[in-house]
């Protein structure tokens, strides 16, 4: 049994002030992809994307407030649905799996942590419906408000 | 109370960058990836005991027939697991309840679309040391007709170090072609 060390780094992208951002020429080398993002966003959502289709996607999503337990179906496939504070930070991550296999549709799990003011922690499960290989992940919001690190990180599954 | 640092920068838009593992901080140990004969079980034994913590990564489809979904249960060191619980939504409601011990994710079944697959992400955190009881956590679901997703924990009282991990579908089912179960170790 050969061990070898994956989670690897393929790009970190600090951002300012952006309605969207991309990773784009994503190799196709490693099983899964994770992206995880640490920043602030005053817009109440952040989608994903993938190779520039915005369509073809089904998301659904537990969330929690102070109070109660909710679930939503949407179309879109966002990562969140809430308010955060002003320039307030939180982090949220997404992995994608089997992102390079052509024979599977393409599922993504994500959790986001938005621990102030009208936040909340939220688990989305995405369905991207192609078997194309991803080589573009999109995140977008609806204003010039994204402001933060997106790191996308390489798994590799053992050979 | 001992600290650790994160971060020299503690600028603005940097500050908490650093809460991101580092780079390579996990290794592969091993992977199965289901062939077109299906398999009624997948089983990682001589786990290294050298990590902090074990992942396992799945994307998992059943044989179950007339069905959309099928559970996707895990057994450590071929003992079941004695307690479970879980937080469901279904893009409608979400509820909390407890299920079978050692249900561990949600997959796809027959009756699922060609080509669409659950993903369940499940931690296993000290697997290795001596004096904790072993418990897990899942986050999984499956977007299909009826889409569902849990974050799942399980519960075995046995602080034996975990060796084998044993996966298998709900009753006799198999598991299909294409899912993988990956295990990786974390490095404390």
């Amino acid at each position: 049994m050969t061990k070898t060390a994956t989670y690897s780094l393929i790009s970190s992208q600090s951002v300012s002030g952006v309605s969207s951002m991309s990773f784009t020429s994503i190799p196709s080398t490693f099983t899964d992809l994770k992206v995880v993002f640490v920043g602030y966003d005053d817009a109440p959502l952040i989608r994903i994307g993938f190779n520039t289709d915005t369509g073809n996607n089904s998301v659904i999503m537990l969330m929690s407030n102070a109070s109660t337990a909710t679930s939503a179906g949407y179309g879109t496939p966002y990562i969140y649905v809430l308010t955060p504070d002003a320039n307030a930070y939180f982090t949220f991550s997404v992995n994608v799996l089997d992102y390079s296999n052509t024979t599977t549709q393409k599922p993504w799990l994500s959790r986001c942590d938005i621990s102030h003011g009208a936040g909340g922690v939220t688990a989305a499960m995405g369905n991207w419906r192609s078997t194309a290989a991803i080589n573009s992940i999109e995140f977008a919001t609806t204003s010039l408000t994204m402001t933060g690190t997106f790191k996308l990180y390489g798994i590799e599954a053992y050979k | 109370m001992a600290t650790t640092k994160l971060s020299d920068s503690g600028t603005r838009g940097n500050k908490y960058e650093n809460l991101s593992a580092d780079n390579n901080y996990m290794e592969t140990i091993a992977s199965t990836l289901v062939g077109a004969g299906g398999a009624t079980s997948i089983t990682f034994s001589n786990i290294p005991q050298g990590y902090k913590d074990l992942q396992i990564r799945t994307l998992g489809r059943s044989q179950r027939s007339a069905s959309q979904a099928d559970e996707l249960y895990m057994q450590i060191n071929s003992t079941s697991l004695t307690k479970n619980h879980y937080l469901f939504g279904n893009g409608t409601s979400a509820l909390s309840g407890s299920a079978t011990a050692g249900w561990a994710g949600i997959q796809a079944a027959s009756s699922s679309t060609a080509g669409v697959f659950g993903a369940s992400i499940i931690d296993i955190l000290d697997y290795a040391n001596v004096n904790k009881n072993k418990t897990t956590r899942s986050l999984s679901g499956l977007v299909t007709t009826n889409s569902e997703m849990y974050l799942l924990s399980n519960f075995i009282a046995n602080t034996a170090p975990i060796t084998s991990l044993t996966f298998t579908c709900s009753g006799s089912n198999s598991f299909a072609q294409n899912t993988r179960i990956s295990l990786y170790g974390i490095k404390g």
